[in-house]
């Protein structure tokens, strides 16, 4: 007879195991939930960008992601509130197994370093890779030095830099990788009010080690305080 | 080194994915708590799904992602009393015709007797499976446990003990069946 609070608290913990959801909500949810934030505009602006850290890498070079040797390759991570990587490559693979070999390699890395990361799954924004943070400590260093650094997925040679964050963030940050030989050039703010800095015309490599280092383990903990 | 053109560095949850990005913080746990409660996988994420449609109504109010995660417990454990109250009871959904506890539904062998204590879990009346839920599985206090059941500390203490006292002795008839 299994009874005991033990055995209680282990069954609990293997049924909520066996449970799993869709970590993206399905499109009605979101229309219902962007229409309750829309009443609450001016506050939940606040809210978000208390809470928001997280931090992507996505390649959408869309024709570079189809050639053999490139195939649709990304990491992200967060400072502190990483949820899920996305890789939006074109393939047409619906199961981790089928997400190139890059990822396949990432994912090996990840579990090699010792977090135990999730397979990826297909979603319409591409392959995701969904972070749960009751298990891995994303907020570590040593998950980012793994994830940005050690295991790091080819990057691009250049493009945008993006922060959503708000302006006194941003200045840490971009104070931040100053310090470490980086200078960003002047943003300017999108539409979704987003800081975007054009690295195209910069000598910085953002493939190499050095700046993922600095972008994403170095100057990364600032954007979380 | 790969050069694939042009390519986007994100920082931070951006527009409208904004939305995407708390989901998938916090809705699949608190659609685990709602499996708890409900012991059916489909009205769990109905149930984690409508909780956060809720929050984002609050969002202004709430900033803290523990505080985020309390408030979709709390909302959990309420959409799950309503739930089962508009069943009328358990017993009578089953009397009406229904499938039946969806925490009898097999779902995979029973290697080592948990889906047995799962069964029992599910025959337990509401304030006793989730103040066990929350005690054991969220590892909430009693005093946590009852400020969100609603109830007193005693409530949640008596609640357990007896929630706990009665799956046992489902466990027990169990094994009489069988033997």
């Amino acid at each position: 007879m299994k009874t005991s609070e033990a055995d209680v608290r282990a069954m609990l913990e293997r049924r909520a195991n066996d449970f799993s959801m869709d970590p993206d909500p399905p499109e009605a949810v979101a229309t219902r939930a962007r229409r309750r934030t829309s009443r609450n505009v001016g506050l939940a602006a606040g809210a978000v960008m208390s809470i928001g850290i997280v931090v992507a890498l996505l390649v959408p070079a869309i024709g570079a992601l189809r050639t053999p040797q490139s195939p649709g390759s990304s990491s992200s991570a967060s400072s502190l509130k990483l949820v899920s990587y996305f890789l939006p490559d074109t393939s047409e693979g619906t199961t981790g197994a089928d997400a190139g070999s890059e990822l396949s390699d990432h994912i090996a890395c990840m579990r090699a370093e010792g977090f135990d990361i999730a397979d990826p799954v297909r979603t319409d924004k591409g392959w995701s890779i969904p972070v749960d943070p009751s298990v891995v400590d994303v907020g570590s260093e040593a998950w980012r030095e793994a994830a940005f650094v050690t295991c790091r997925l080819p990057i691009p040679a250049s493009g945008n830099f993006i922060l959503g964050l708000s302006e006194e963030r941003v200045d840490r940050f971009v104070a931040c990788v100053g310090d470490q030989g980086f200078d960003l050039p002047q943003p300017t703010i999108n539409g979704d009010g987003e800081y975007v800095f054009d690295l195209t015309g910069t000598d910085i490599d953002v493939s190499s080690t050095e700046w993922t280092r600095a972008a994403f383990v170095t100057c990364s903990p600032d954007l979380g305080r | 080194m790969s050069s694939l053109g042009r390519a986007e560095v994100v920082i931070g949850a951006r527009g409208t994915s904004r939305i995407s990005y708390l989901y998938a913080l916090h809705a699949p746990r608190a659609g685990r708590i709602a499996y708890l409660l409900t012991g059916d996988p489909e009205l769990a994420e109905d149930l984690a799904q409508e909780a956060f449609v809720r929050l984002m109504g609050r969002l202004g109010s709430i900033r803290d992602d523990a505080v985020i995660a309390a408030y979709l417990r709390r909302s959990i454990v309420n959409l799950a009393r309503k739930h089962w109250r508009k069943l009328g009871s358990e017993r009578g959904y089953v009397r009406r015709g229904g499938a039946g506890p969806p925490f009898d539904r097999e779902t995979q062998p029973d290697l080592d007797g948990r889906d047995e204590l799962w069964r029992a879990l599910g025959r337990l009346p509401y304030r006793q499976r989730a103040a066990i839920a929350l005690r054991f599985y969220e590892d909430l206090s009693e005093r946590e446990t009852a400020r969100v059941l609603g109830c007193a500390v005693g409530t949640v203490k008596s609640s357990v003990s007896r929630g706990l006292q009665r799956m046992r002795e489902e466990m027990v008839d169990d094994e009489d069946v069988r033997s």
